[in-house]
């Protein structure tokens, strides 16, 4: 039950139009460090999350004009830190399914798996226990060629629970090659049955994307693509996949040393423009706490000495000097806490915004945008922390002058 | 015989001022008695103010008694004196110092939020009544600066009296009014100690002449009690 005392400082609080003034700019200020915050979040959370865990950013791709495929991954499997090594043109393969329902055409892309670099199912089974005719799919299950462009509507999503066992069969064109040109053959019909799910989002692959057997993979290029398979002069691209980031660069210089040729990393970012979005994020954050801290002092400030009078007439009245204290910097908590929730209503419909937007760019990579209401806790506790303090430092001051100096104070 | 509620006893008060001290009040004798209305008068400068903060507990004397209810009062902490002025001690000053965004009856609910004696239900109806005493029940609703200076001031003697106190201390409460409620304002105290209180009024109009009961005059520091000429 809130206290006379505390209703009282509430209405007060309320009914002053410069305290709705101010509560009106702190909730802006703390709307833009909310949105700020989960920026942060997200940004770190991309690259620090998602990014480590993507082989795409972890592999590269090269090729040793003085050895055939097999000696190639030999060879470069027994570098230290790599992981997995592979043709490079089974990484991917895509198909379509007939998994059309729910509106979706069913386009779907098989990845090469083996254990080393396909993540842990979330139901089901894990990849080493996988068979040839099965495979591993995202949690939410999108077989569409619409996921590269689109927000995944989760609603259209294929629920996990529903499919696990479920069988379906994907159809390619099957391509002789007479010599000279590749020739349609006829469509190939193959059965895949889903026996687990992982999550998409932990390593930033299309919700579309399925992991099958190093064996099925083969058999998928081979038919489709006799022509590379047969042509003694192709020389075949090897994809290296290493264990961290961090260790890229020794593979790198060791794969040059072995002769292999133009070796590159599949999929890079920007580190400086990382460390630049860093900065200006961490510095626009400052910005707003200092801005935000500047403007309570200088409103609490102006707002004590206009009420000196007041404060000596609680004084007179028998009100103690902590009882002035804690009110004021209650009635001033009150007005951070009103800012916060307001911002916080503000911020739901615009981080909705947000993440929409944001999604456009990267719905792609299955990346989800984060809401984390603890840092945002942590950050909107400090602001007050800091506040009050520094309330209570200002308030005390004049908490301690005289009666008859606070009701004769001329301001 | 009325009760003395304040007894003060060779009360001297010094000032230090540029390596000078200044003695303002140099033996003060009086006691203060229930039902009574006393009309402090004295020159600019005469001490007055520094009598007021004394018999009001926001300052201490140099030297000399004190005796609120025949307490010795000496040397009090922020906690003990403020518990005085809340049970035994309203105030009613110049400037009405009334809350802005408080309406009348919330203003004279402030001082009994710190009252325990008073439970919380009661301090409405409290404060009806005591705006009903003064005249303007009508009014309880109205902000300060929906209200005229006579009427704030009878919001702000609305509270001094919000926790019963038996002493009412008020430093030139008509300073700012009118004649009309100037009058209005003394009724107001003059009634007030007929009902048993002490009322202690610092004020330069003469118009107090009907009302007190008893005249000081404070003058080279001294308090003397002089024929009320009304």
């Amino acid at each position: 039950m809130i206290s006379d005392n505390v209703f009282s400082i509430i209405k007060k609080s309320i009914r002053n139009k410069k305290n709705v003034l101010l509560i009106f700019i702190l909730s802006l200020l703390i709307l833009l460090l909310n949105l700020n915050i989960t920026f942060i979040i997200n940004f770190y959370n991309f690259f620090d999350y998602s990014v480590e865990q993507n082989i795409g950013f972890k592999s590269i791709s090269t090729y040793n004009p003085n050895k055939n495929l097999s000696d190639s991954i030999e060879e470069v499997k027994s570098i230290e830190n790599v992981l997995e090594v592979y043709n490079a043109r089974n990484h991917t393969f895509s198909v379509s399914s007939d998994l059309n329902y729910n509106g979706l055409n069913g386009r779907l892309s098989f990845l090469y798996g083996t254990e080393n670099i396909v993540p842990k199912s979330i139901i089901g089974e894990n990849f080493e226990n996988i068979r040839s005719g099965e495979t591993i799919c995202p949690y939410l299950f999108y077989p569409d060629s619409s996921v590269w462009d689109l927000n995944i509507d989760e609603s259209k999503a294929i629920a996990a629970e529903d499919l696990l066992g479920y069988e379906f069969n994907v159809k390619y064109n099957s391509y002789t090659f007479n010599g000279s040109n590749m020739i349609k053959d006829h469509e190939i019909t193959k059965q895949f049955k889903i026996v687990g799910f992982y999550d998409s989002t932990q390593v930033m692959n299309l919700n579309n994307e399925c992991y099958i057997t190093a064996q099925d993979m083969e058999e998928l290029q081979y038919t489709f693509n006799p022509y590379i398979q047969e042509d003694e002069t192709v020389i075949p691209t090897i994809r290296v996949v290493v264990d961290k980031i961090e260790n890229l660069n020794n593979v790198l210089e060791r794969l040059v040393e072995m002769g292999y040729v133009d070796p590159e990393i599949t999929a890079t970012f920007d580190l400086e423009m990382v460390n630049k979005v860093t900065v200006i994020a961490i510095a626009f954050m400052i910005i707003i706490i200092s801005s935000t801290l500047l403007i309570f002092i200088n409103y609490i400030i102006k707002k004590i000495k206009s009420d000196l009078k007041y404060i000596g007439i609680l004084r007179a009245c028998g009100y103690t000097k902590s009882n002035v204290i804690f009110n004021n910097i209650m009635e001033n908590a009150i007005i951070v806490f009103i800012s916060f929730i307001i911002s916080m209503l503000l911020f739901i419909p615009l981080f909705y915004i947000f993440k929409v937007t944001l999604l456009k760019f990267i719905s792609y990579i299955g990346y989800k945008v984060i809401f984390n209401l603890k840092y945002i806790l942590y950050v909107y506790l400090f602001l007050l922390f800091i506040c009050i303090s520094i309330n209570g430092l200002i308030i005390k001051k004049y908490a301690n002058y005289s009666i008859s100096k606070l009701i004769k104070e001329d301001n | 015989m009325k009760t003395a509620v304040i007894k003060m006893e060779n009360i001297k008060k010094d000032y230090n001022s540029l390596n000078e001290k200044i003695e303002v009040l140099k033996g003060i004798n009086f006691s203060f008695h229930k039902g009574t209305l006393y009309a402090i008068k004295g020159h600019s400068g005469s001490g007055k103010t520094t009598l007021i903060k004394i018999l009001g507990l926001m300052d201490s004397a140099t030297s000399g008694e004190y005796y609120l209810y025949n307490n010795s009062i000496t040397s009090l902490t922020d906690k003990i004196a403020s518990f005085y002025r809340m049970k035994y001690l309203g105030f009613i000053f110049q400037d009405y110092n009334l809350h802005p965004f408080l309406n009348a009856c919330e203003n004279v609910i402030v001082p009994m939020i710190i009252n325990k004696d008073i439970p919380k239900k009661e301090r409405v109806i409290r404060a009806r009544n005591l705006l009903k005493k003064v005249g303007i029940d009508d009014r309880w609703h109205h902000f300060p600066k929906e209200l005229s200076g006579g009427e704030q001031q009878r919001v702000a003697i609305a509270r001094a009296l919000a926790n019963e106190p038996e002493i009412i201390i008020a430093d030139e409460p008509t300073g700012n009014l009118d004649k009309k409620n100037e009058k209005v304002i003394f009724q107001l105290l003059r009634n007030m100690a007929n009902e048993g209180k002490c009322i202690i009024v610092v004020t330069h109009s003469d118009e107090i002449a009907k009302y007190a009961d008893k005249f000081l005059l404070l003058e080279n520091g001294l308090l003397t009690e002089v024929k009320n000429d009304k």
